[in-house]
């Protein structure tokens, strides 16, 4: 599989930073800060329950319901 | 939910994956059950991870019900939970997809709105990150080259030479992002003693489209009810002997439109 080039647009998404220069939570290079939350069957989760392997992908969205 | 479609891919890559939302997990368990979730959807229903996270969108009043919510994005944790990439838009109506992050962390482009060109130099395949696309959506665009034997085309950036170009169709439908470049070689030629940016073998562009609100995407559709995106690359290809005349081959993209869920949680469950 090719690798993508690292383009100065990417660079700067990778650093996490918009176009308003706003950043969006804890620094690239520094943890997540843990937390535990229930999913929807009720059962709890830590961000460490949800490391796999290799790490994981986590998303933050308006809502579920509009 | 996109990112259910995609969890296979996340599971090979050995990514745990998980969706933060303000949503009660009442409200979650009838989305989930309507939509056949099998992730973790997450409930931060007062909101205390997405203000610890510095995400709340400030920009809501507080009496309002959408108080509360995150600005949307994602975070790619390594297996330690160090934040390696983050993935936000200033616009909360404006999201990655996860298959757009797919292309652009792990290079994976799946093979779907799949297109084939075959020029005189190069061969000319277009992907998407995405099948089926929804307004507000970010997804990538693709295109891999493969020229043929002892080719070259010129890299951006080149001078005296027609670097390779690639344009998008205005559309009210996609705003249209820059295009990502891979890293160039450099190619000394004796004849002239000149050493030249180019790309050689197989190479791959991306570039990112935001898909528009629904009335302009609806406006835009074809008579198959799909989304069409169009451009053309435009380049000049040169073997050791010789340049040839500079070509555009169009490139176009096809997505199947999914239509804004208005579905909601019964009543008694949403939030006032």
């Amino acid at each position: 599989m090719a690798r993508i080039g690292i383009s100065a647009a990417v660079v700067c998404l990778l650093a996490g930073v918009t176009a308003s220069g706003r950043e969006y939570g804890p620094a690239v290079g520094t943890p997540l800060p843990p937390f535990e939350l229930p999913d929807q069957g009720g059962k709890l989760f830590s961000l460490k329950s949800l490391l796999g392997p290799k790490g994981a992908v986590i998303l933050f969205y308006r809502s579920a319901d509009w | 939910m996109e990112l259910e479609r995609n969890k296979p891919e996340f599971d090979k890559l050995g990514l745990g994956i998980a969706a933060i939302s303000y949503d009660s997990v009442a409200v979650l368990r009838s989305f989930a059950d309507r939509r056949g979730i099998h992730f973790p959807l997450l409930s931060d229903a007062d909101s205390k991870i997405i203000r610890e996270l510095n995400l709340l969108n400030e920009a809501i009043p507080r009496d309002q019900p959408f108080f509360g919510v995150p600005y949307p994005g994602t975070f790619v944790l390594d297996a330690k939970g160090v934040i390696v990439a983050k993935y936000f838009e200033d616009d909360y109506r404006q999201r990655y997809t996860s298959a757009d992050i797919l292309a652009h962390q792990f290079g994976l482009i799946p093979a779907s709105a799949k297109g084939a060109v075959e020029g005189r130099q190069l061969k000319l395949t277009s992907t998407a990150s995405n099948s089926i696309v929804a307004t507000g959506q970010r997804v990538a665009l693709a295109l891999d080259i493969d020229l043929k034997p002892n080719m070259h085309v010129y890299a951006p950036g080149v001078e005296g030479y027609i670097a390779i170009d690639w344009k998008m169709k205005e559309s009210d439908a996609a705003v249209v992002h820059e295009v990502s470049y891979p890293p160039s070689v450099k190619l000394h030629l004796p004849a002239i003693d000149e050493t030249v940016p180019v790309y050689r073998g197989h190479f791959r562009l991306t570039r990112d489209v935001n898909i528009a609100p629904d009335a302009k995407v609806r406006a835009a559709l074809d008579a198959s009810g799909n989304l069409v995106v169009e451009g053309t690359l435009r380049y000049q290809a040169c073997d050791d002997r010789v340049c040839y005349v500079p070509q555009e081959l169009p490139v176009k993209w096809t997505f199947q439109y999914a239509e804004f869920d208005r579905q909601r949680a019964p009543a008694e469950l949403q939030r006032k």
